[in-house]
């Protein structure tokens, strides 16, 4: 009996347009996820298909099983069957069966089809190898994984259609376990979350036994180093813990009975029944009537409000969010960074949710409201009744848009109340009105456009479905990655998105607020297009025949439409030409091209003698108000070489062309524009000793269009120019050629013979340092800062000048920091040291006792600081900005986490402490050592910084802060290695942040233990006196020989293991 | 008032709903009758102005509705076949709702309007409970209600006796017949008998066209003493008779038909307009083979 009823469900299904839809749209997805994944043979081949396998169950699954349930389990209600089917023999149990059966076939055949998407994406990216092993492993993945989830998602299904009997019940549970369970990932420190962490332990725990899909459990045999997929302890708990689910889920639905269901219908629409009472004898009066266009619109619009706010979605969903962002606010208010609190103000509260919670959430708000309202005199078969009513189309379109404004309104004042609430629990620090009301605007005026538009839309498709297809393709460009997978990098392809982004304590919205304004002023006219015609064509719910349209296209229209589009292909024009200007909209097969090109026309200048800048004399206008500045280098090129240099070429990077260019006694004999290389002929060749200077000048101007970010940002509150790309290059760049092999032969190059750290050779290496010289002149009460000591600081004209000069050579990287706040400054021995933030206050005492503290152990242990004075500057929050950034000299710290935050009170260690001597650090590793040998790796530079930290921290905070350190890094490592896809290596060849630095920190806790630290920094004492400046630079290969040189035999073949084995084994 | 000349409506899928049909009515109440798919409530959308013809004039009261529909729905009075209500709402209160929308904006005249048709449709007992909560009748009558809401000039009534019981029918007529002495009410109904008890003027459509139209009268009387009744069963009929209908009356077969002239062995009977119906559906078949 069951068998011919599944037949009888898949038939159903094959004849059902949302069936297909989904199979579209899905597969569609599915194959741009697999495309978006990066291939490599480095990759591990089985975490890559693991991930790839988890990200669509998370993100496909729930969805397809909402979308298609009510199909299974809802039909006969939506289609006025109930009755007929209720009439036939089939049983409760029978119906159940049948339905889930056929819903759950339904769903494997379309896992199955998206799975084979998915390898062929995989096979095809070259991110996994299509073999037996991988096929039996996808083979266990379906069956493990896929399978009894999608019974759980099923029989979840059945319950909430047979419990609650709505549709749209459905649709929001199905996007409640889609949003809740991504929610989690990025709570357990899931893979597929981008900076997901661990929340708290019990989080974690919990999600070992009851993740429907399982990756927890597998995540964490990963976290244990290993490689291979095992069926494990946890693992099989999970999976019983699934199954009781769906058996528990099966047993309450099977006990609603179909009378009991009916019975709740009825019990929920009792039917009213007629009392028929005696005959009126009373006659039909007509009254006056005056059609007002104010009352019709203000009864349309309470109506339209009405039916939303009743709606068990609309209410729902708002208190579920308004919850949400209240612990939101309330749990990660304060948070600074892990161990580390800040007092919050309302911008931390509300950055906690205006930018990600509100536009995801509104937008899938408005997608509900808009649809629903549309199509609701349709769904309630009353748009007959209104049509004929002599409400006009413009009136009903008006009240829908008045309508959707208030809705959407009191969704931000419901947010902002939560908000408002959480910040009064978490913090005693004033409510700022004003940043509730900026925020509030912020977010409501791109929200109210794209309500613009899906009003619109739904006004013109006579067919809801297609209405909501072309607003779904909409929100998928506007809040998803897909226009970045599909390879649309242009802004303007986010949709209704503009370029502003939270604001940062430091400098408020200075970082994109400049871009808001445009870009909604462009996108409002691009809606007023669709919006002009939905209120000319709306169909009113009975559609709109050939005729009407002909007769609506008039010319007063024709115009009108004319006249927005000009306004906006010009509003677009403007913004394409400035965000050009500032930064060229470059695809990244452009860029490959370019560095393809470029190696090909100049790889023979690698051979050829070219000089070396020894010196460089900066004069920089700062324009910090109008984002501009005015840059004159002169730079000077010495030969030191053994032969006379007849030719130079000078390079310039893409995005910052170079004006004036002049080489003294040299003439430009060709130029290419499209590579920006310059090649010079010395009138009289250039002798080796000899100098020459190569003069440029470079005009920088920020519209503000693209969002600040590093390195070269032009604020009135923080500007920072770094020299690289900036400045000119000389000779052929190296850096330029295209890595991958793949890539390379792609674009017809030889291939590459990669290097490994552990091989890596001191043949040609050598030191690019030089002698910096600048004027830097900036508006009176801003404050000019670059490396070297300040010479002399003057005013002029209205403006502040800084002359500064280094008295050695340094690495050949200068910076040009503007900054609106006082130094404080501090002698330390005969360097002196500045810190420069909007406020002085206990945490940056404690990064000065750190700079401090770092200069002496360098000192006493290894080397003395060559600069004259150290300088770390508050940066404010920036895209790719982390936390710290040093320069020779100068360290940038984000304000947030070195200035604002403070030891939480649970915290073993100050991570303010620990970044300031990481940073330090690297004017060492970085800047004095590890940046001589092309193509070695970080580990001379981040890793021996972790080593500092140890030693600083145990110095002067104890042991059981170091062990708290440890402790700290072996967890990230043991979560970022369970994630991560890559094939295991050693330390020093590593590519890997989370090796380079948290497994760094593991090893030298082992060898410090093993070794002791006389012995670590007898070899780094080594290591400076054979490599350091002007000597041959050194590698990270001179350090594991050089630590073997001062161990103990006994000791080698652990430091060998540490340093150069692939195993994790003893660290975790 | 209503003026129609060579309406056409062909649908996307290619159904000729309307084929240059013309139809004139005045005041009072007009009936129009024909078998399912004849179009009947393709002309009634779009005299509501619901949808818009291919081609054809169109007028009411010399305004003409394709190019100004906004003025026929300022005195529009519409019940369609199949309607649904707003969930959550009271009687009472939809039934505000659609007044406004139909411009009664005076509140003291639209709350004495409102009470008057629930008195009226016998809902006054309901108002306060959900209409979407309503038995098929009451929902009925509450789409009666709101056809009536304001002072319509054309009221547009489909199958709006459909679901009601002999009682209610009866209120109804009661109403109607009122309504229409100063106003155009036009009634579609599968009922042949409501149409001739209450309407004056009557057309019967057929695939999309206009058959017969004229005063109900005089569509009756050409056939009077020519329509005969045959008992019993299967009675031979003359060859020259048009079988009009066969029905059984207490389990007995009876057969009533057409015959120009007298037949001596049949019983004449009394002419109905379902006679005259059945008789243009008869003779349209027979030219259409």
């Amino acid at each position: 009996m069951i068998w011919p009823l599944m037949v009888n469900e898949l038939k159903f299904y094959v004849r059902q347009p949302l069936c297909w839809l989904a199979v579209v749209l899905s597969c569609a997805f599915v194959f741009l996820l697999a495309a978006g994944l990066p291939g490599s043979a480095e990759q591990n081949p089985l975490k890559q298909l693991l991930f790839a396998c988890s990200a669509v169950a998370m993100l496909v699954l729930p969805l397809l099983t909402g979308v298609l349930a009510p199909l299974a389990f809802l039909r006969e209600q939506q289609s006025g069957m109930t009755e007929l089917i209720r009439a036939t023999p089939v049983s409760h149990f029978g119906w159940c069966l049948s339905r889930t059966a056929g819903l759950l076939l339904l769903c494997i055949v379309m896992t199955l089809l998206l799975s084979g998407v998915l390898l062929f994406g995989l096979w095809r990216a070259d991110a996994v190898p299509f073999d037996q092993e991988l096929i039996g492993t996808f083979l266990a993945i379906f069956l493990l994984q896929y399978m009894p989830a999608l019974l759980l998602l099923c029989l979840l299904q059945l319950w909430l259609s047979l419990k609650f009997g709505s549709v749209v019940l459905l649709y929001v549970a199905a996007l409640l376990l889609w949003a809740g369970y991504m929610a989690l990932a990025a709570g357990t420190g899931s893979p597929l979350m981008a900076n997901s962490q661990i929340v708290t332990p019990w989080l974690w725990q919990l999600m070992l036994y009851s993740d429907f899909y399982a990756i927890t459990p597998l995540l964490q045999q990963f976290m244990t180093g290993q490689q291979t997929l095992q069926l494990d302890l946890t693992f099989i708990l999970n999976r019983l813990v699934l199954l009781c689910a769906c058996a528990l889920l099966w047993w309450c639905s099977i006990r609603i009975k179909i009378s009991d269901a009916a019975a709740a219908k009825s019990a929920m629409k009792p039917v009213v029944t007629s009392e028929n009472s005696a005959s009126t004898s009373s006659l039909f009066r007509a009254v006056p009537v005056q059609h007002s266009a104010f009352y019709a619109l203000w009864q349309l619009t309470t109506l339209n409000i009405r039916q939303l706010m009743l709606h068990p979605g609309s209410w729902l969903s708002l208190v579920g969010l308004a919850a949400l962002a209240f612990s939101e606010v309330v749990s990660g208010a304060d948070y600074a960074e892990v161990m580390s609190v800040l007092t919050p103000t309302s911008r931390d509260a509300l950055n906690q949710v205006m930018w990600d919670l509100v536009p995801r959430c509104g937008a899938l708000l408005l997608l509900f409201w808009t649809t629903k309202l549309s199509w609701l005199n349709k769904s309630c078969d009353m748009h007959e009744l209104v049509a004929s009513t002599a409400v006009s189309g413009r009136m009903l379109l008006f009240s829908q848009l008045l309508c959707m404004t208030v809705m959407l309104s009191v969704f931000i004042a419901l947010m902002l109340t939560a908000v408002m609430a959480a910040q009064l629990c978490v913090t005693s620090a004033p409510l700022l009105w004003s940043e509730y009301l900026l925020q509030a605007g912020y977010q409501w005026g791109p929200l109210w456009l794209l309500m613009l538009l899906c009003v619109s839309l739904h006004s013109l498709c006579r067919h809801a479905l297609l209405a909501l297809v072309l607003i779904v393709l909409v929100l998928a460009l506007h809040m998803s990655p897909l226009p970045m997978m599909l390879g649309l990098e242009h802004p303007l392809w986010l949709l209704f998105a503009t370029p502003l982004h939270a604001a940062d304590e430091l400098w408020g919205y200075q970082s994109s607020s400049a871009g808001f304004w445009p870009f909604i002023v462009f996108w409002f006219l691009l809606v007023l297009i669709p919006l002009t015609l939905a209120l000319v064509f709306y169909h009113r719910g009975t559609g709109f025949s050939g005729p009407v349209l002909r007769a609506g296209f008039t010319p007063k229209l024709i115009s009108a439409l004319l006249f927005v589009l000009i306004g906006g292909s010009w509003q677009g024009w403007q913004l394409d030409h400035q965000l050009s200007a500032e930064q060229p909209l470059i695809h990244s097969f452009e860029r490959l091209q370019w560095r393809a090109n470029y190696e090909t026309e100049y790889q023979h200048w690698q051979h050829k003698p070219q000089p070396v800048v020894t010196a460089v004399y900066s004069e920089v206008d700062f324009e910090p108000a109008e984002q501009s500045a005015r840059l004159k280098l002169v730079f000077t090129l010495s030969n030191t070489t053994t032969e006379p240099i007849q030719q130079v070429l000078v390079g310039q990077h893409w995005a910052y062309p170079l004006q004036q260019i002049e080489l003294t006694g040299a003439k430009l004999s060709r130029e290419n524009r499209q590579l920006g290389q310059r090649e010079f002929t010395f009138t009289s060749p250039l002798l080796p000793g000899q100098n020459r200077s190569l003069t440029v000048q470079l005009q920088l101007k920020q519209s503000g269009l693209w969002p600040a970010a590093m390195h070269q940002l032009i604020r009135p509150d923080f500007s920072y120019l770094r020299s690289v790309p900036l400045f000119p290059t000389v000779g052929f760049v190296p850096e330029y050629r295209i890595r991958d092999n793949n890539t390379r032969t792609e674009y017809g190059l030889p291939k590459l013979t990669a290097q490994k750290p552990s091989e890596a050779s001191t043949e040609n290496a050598a030191y690019q340092w030089v002698k910096m010289e600048s004027v830097i002149s900036v508006p009176v009460g801003q404050e000019a800062i670059t490396q070297g000591a300040l010479v002399k600081q003057w005013q002029q004209h209205g403006r502040s000048f800084f002359h500064y000069r280094t008295s050695r050579p340094l690495r050949a990287i200068s910076a040009f920091v503007v900054v609106p706040w006082q130094k404080k400054q501090l002698q330390h021995g005969k360097v002196l040291l500045e810190i420069y933030a909007p406020e002085q206050n206990q945490s940056t005492e404690l990064t000065m006792l750190a700079m401090q503290q770092t200069l002496s152990w360098f000192e006493q242990q290894i080397s003395p600081y060559r600069g004259d004075v150290l300088r770390l500057v508050s940066m404010p929050e920036l895209d790719s900005g982390g936390t710290g950034y040093a320069l020779p000299q100068l360290v940038l710290i984000n304000h947030r986490v070195g200035v604002r935050a403070t030891q939480a009170a649970d915290a073993g260690f100050s991570q303010v402490y620990r970044r300031a001597v990481h940073e330090v650090a690297h004017q060492w590793f970085g800047h004095d050592m590890g940046n001589g040998v092309p193509g070695d790796g970080v580990f001379l530079v981040e890793s021996l910084a972790k080593y500092v930290e140890l030693v600083l921290i145990e110095q002067h905070f104890g042991r059981d802060a170091m062990v708290a350190l440890v402790g700290y890094e072996k967890e990230r490592f043991a979560r970022a290695q369970a994630r991560s896809k890559s094939q295991p290596s050693s330390l020093i060849d590593s590519d890997e942040s989370y090796d380079q630095y948290s497994r760094a920190t593991l090893v030298f806790a082992r060898l410090r233990a093993e070794l002791g630290d006389q012995l670590i920094t007898a070899a780094l004492r080594q290591l400076w006196s054979r490599h350091g400046y002007p000597n041959t630079p050194a590698s990270s290969m001179d350090f594991v020989r050089q630590l073997k040189a001062v161990s103990p035999v006994e000791k080698h073949g652990l430091i060998e293991q540490l340093l150069l084995g692939e195993s994790i084994e003893g660290l975790l | 008032m209503l003026q129609i000349n060579a309406l056409c409506k062909t649908y996307p899928d290619g159904t000729a709903a309307l084929q240059q049909l013309n139809l004139t009515a005045d005041r009072g109440m007009f009936g129009l009758l024909g078998p399912n798919g004849a179009g009947k409530s393709s002309l009634l959308r779009t005299i509501a102005t619901l949808q818009q013809p291919d081609s054809g004039e169109l007028q009411f009261d010399g305004v003409d509705l394709r190019q100004q529909p906004t003025k026929l729905r300022q005195q529009l009075g519409y019940l369609p076949q199949q309607f649904g209500v707003y969930p959550h709402m009271s009687c009472r209160a939809l039934l505000e709702h659609m007044a406004i929308l139909k411009g009664v904006v005076h509140k003291t005249y639209r709350q004495q309007q409102i009470n008057q048709l629930l008195e009226l449709t016998n809902l006054t007992a309901f108002a306060h409970k959900t209409v979407a909560h309503f038995s098929g009748g009451m929902r009925q009558r509450f789409g009666i209600a709101q056809a009536l809401l304001g002072d319509p000039a054309l009221i547009i009534l489909d199958e709006p006796t459909a679901g009601l019981d002999p009682e209610e029918r009866q209120r109804l007529h009661n109403l109607l017949v009122g309504v229409s002495k100063s106003r155009l009410v036009l009634l579609s109904t599968h009922i042949v008998e409501d149409i001739e008890q209450l309407c004056s003027q009557v057309a019967i459509l057929q695939a999309g066209r206009i058959l017969v139209q004229g005063d109900t009268e005089a569509l009756i009387q050409p056939l009077q003493g020519k329509v005969w009744l045959a008992y019993g069963e299967e009675s031979a009929l003359p060859a020259a008779a048009t079988l009009l209908s066969s029905t059984y009356q207490r389990g007995v077969l009876l057969q009533r038909f057409y015959h120009e002239k007298p037949l001596l062995q049949f019983q004449n009977a009394v002419a109905s307009l379902q006679d005259r119906y059945f008789l243009e559906l008869q003779q349209h078949r027979e030219e259409q083979q």
